[in-house]
């Protein structure tokens, strides 16, 4: 086998075997104390995650802190959820203000060259 | 919830938008694993066993600089660390004998857990199908495209996209903010999750946050408002 293949399979089945966590725990939530805890974690497990997902994915680059364009369309997504957009319409506008403000920095630091 | 194909459809049309980017992203990964020296058909597996996107980028990245197979593997398994306690809390709604089960939390990644956990009775394994399989498709084909075709995008930052699943978390994370618990698990994560990226390596950040939002589920008194909403 060949590196590249190796690479290709191991990092595959690594992650796989990863995400296969919650196929090995069990099902039955009822009674169990996995299920108690289940319960008390459910209603913050959504905005707990999404938060941790959303801080890194718009401020970090590797280790470090950045603010860039990513920052504005996430204000724009957070002023299109407060005037009730549809989320299709939250998605594409996030996108086109990060292009644009991405277009108007690099037009401003070209002509300041 | 009745037995219709709704949710599956809903799944799908919540992650609709996002095929954008996923397929940007898959196109940069298929021509950057060409470039590499990965043949198509190694890029199109990468793309299909390991279905998720940083965890790649991440073992090509250290690939493509000479690291040895298992730096590349340690650094996709750091970013894939977190897929495991997504697919944990999603451990009582996969039904079915344990083949089905392993399949199935397959389509675990942030996008399809994102949309999953957002079904009104908690995770919901029809909106995690929906939304998986509409993001599989696109990920292993746009793979497939990028290592054939080569790169037509350009560099997909030009186009926004990165702001798209930030944006689509907000639009999930906005109507459970309904409680104080909700708004502290917010404001702290989101602190503490800030003040790891310079001191951790990349993906331990959003384990930091997990942690603590577990801290809070378990060591905070639920109050009314909490307990009603599941």
């Amino acid at each position: 086998m060949t590196r590249s293949w190796l690479l290709a399979l191991a990092t595959g089945t690594v992650t796989m075997a990863i995400k296969s966590v919650g196929a090995f725990m069990p099902t039955r939530s009822d009674s169990s104390a996995f299920g108690r805890a289940t319960k008390k974690l459910t209603p913050l497990l959504l905005p707990g995650v999404l938060t941790a997902l959303i801080v890194v994915q718009a401020f970090s680059e590797g280790h470090r802190l950045v603010l860039d364009a990513r920052a504005i369309g996430l204000i724009i997504a957070l002023l299109s959820v407060k005037l009730r957009a549809p989320p299709a319409v939250t998605l594409v506008c996030a996108a086109a203000g990060t292009a644009l403000a991405r277009l108007i920095y690099s037009h401003v630091t070209a002509s300041a060259i | 919830m009745g037995v219709t194909s709704s949710g599956y459809r809903r799944g799908a049309r919540a992650v609709a938008p996002l095929a954008i980017a996923i397929g940007a992203l898959g196109v940069v990964f298929g021509y950057l694993a060409r470039d590499a020296g990965l043949s198509r058909e190694a890029a199109v597996v990468m793309s299909a066993t390991t279905f998720a996107g940083s965890p790649q980028f991440a073992a090509l990245t250290v690939f493509a600089a000479g690291g040895t197979i298992v730096a590349a593997i340690a650094a996709a398994a750091a970013l894939a660390t977190r897929f495991g306690a997504m697919s944990a809390t999603a451990a009582p709604s996969l039904r079915g004998p344990l083949w089905k089960r392993v399949l199935l939390s397959q389509l675990v990644v942030d996008e399809t857990w994102a949309v999953a956990q957002s079904g009104a009775h908690g995770f919901d394994r029809e909106l995690l199908i929906g939304a998986g399989l509409t993001l599989y498709a696109v990920h292993v084909a746009s793979t497939a495209l990028g290592a054939t075709v080569g790169n037509f995008v350009g560099r997909p930052e030009t186009w926004g996209v990165d702001a798209m699943s930030p944006a689509l978390f907000i639009v999930l994370t906005a109507p459970r903010l309904d409680s104080h618990r909700a708004w502290l698990t917010v404001t702290a994560v989101a602190a503490v999750t800030l003040a790891a990226i310079p001191f951790t390596a990349p993906g331990v950040p959003i384990l930091v946050g997990i942690a603590i939002t577990a801290a809070i589920a378990f060591l905070t008194p639920m109050n009314a408002r909490g307990a009603s909403r599941q």
